[in-house]
């Protein structure tokens, strides 16, 4: 039998692995006894669901930058 | 005598002219590859200072080694890889300073229960339940805050696959990670994730 950090990592492996069927047995049974790591895995769904729509802002550099670190580059030249 | 002088002063003017090339191939390069090199650092950062730092040093470095680029590769492809290394190295710097990810979630291999749920660490109350009472804005800046609270590293790995999407075994080759090691930080980067956004909302 698994124990509850087992089963969580588990549940993260079978989000890219496909389970054996005990696996996926051993998970549900594991789920009817422990409340605890049955939150977890929604949770964890739900943690994948915002991760994915976050949004990364990315700026580009604007031209001020881009000279700055050039002359920072050529006096490190020197 | 004279012939020694007059060598050794086209010896430094030669030597003088190489270096003044050097470094009109070096601002060339920047010309041409820093918002491609700034825009990978800053994929892998997400610091914008930081991928600013290691961009700069890039070309320092790409100066002193010069000599060494044998027109092999496209400089672009020399650039990056020199950028990879200096990624790589603050990570593994970070790694050793990093402290942030110790807590514990379960009861240690050698106590009763071994593997079971610290009781102040389950998850008893969901987040995902309790999410229809947080506001858009405020879940977004939550979730920004507990990521700046994981190892700089696994800040990237969660973007390489939720944002970026790459398949596991990419990120293990690019993170030099092994498969084992990428599962645990996968695990343990959403425990505490869970955990601090559980912080915030309960």
């Amino acid at each position: 039998m698994m124990n509850c950090k087992e089963i969580t990592l588990l549940v993260e492996k079978s989000k890219e692995q496909k389970l054996t069927f005990m696996q996926r047995l051993e998970l549900k049974l594991h789920y009817k006894l422990c409340k605890v790591c049955h939150t977890y895995s929604i949770d964890s769904g739900f943690l994948d669901r915002i991760l994915k729509k976050r949004s990364v802002i990315f700026k580009p550099l604007d031209s001020s930058e881009k000279e700055t670190m050039k002359n920072q580059i050529e006096k490190e030249l020197d | 005598m004279f012939i020694f002088v007059l060598n050794y002063f086209i010896f430094l003017q030669l030597n003088c002219r190489h270096l003044i090339q050097q470094k009109e191939i070096i601002a060339t390069w920047f010309d041409e590859n820093n918002d491609y090199l700034f825009q990978f650092a800053h994929t892998k950062l997400l610091d914008r200072e930081l991928a600013k730092d290691l961009v700069q040093d890039t070309f320092v470095s790409a100066f002193q080694a010069i000599d060494s680029f044998q027109g092999k590769s496209s400089p672009r492809t020399w650039l990056i890889s020199i950028l990879k290394n200096k990624i790589n190295d603050y990570w593994r710097k970070e790694k050793r300073e990093q402290t942030k990810s110790e807590s514990q979630f379960f009861k240690g291999d050698n106590e009763k229960g071994a593997g079971s749920w610290l009781s102040d660490k389950a998850p008893v109350q969901s987040i995902a339940a309790h999410d229809v009472y947080i506001e858009e804005q405020e879940r977004q800046s939550d979730l920004e805050a507990c990521l700046q609270g994981l190892p700089a590293q696994w800040n990237a790995i969660v973007v390489a696959k939720f944002i970026l999407e790459q398949k596991s075994e990419e990120i293990c080759n690019e993170f030099e990670i092994s498969s084992s090691n990428y599962w645990v930080i996968m695990h343990r980067a959403k425990l505490l994730l869970r955990d601090c956004l559980n912080n915030k909302w309960f």
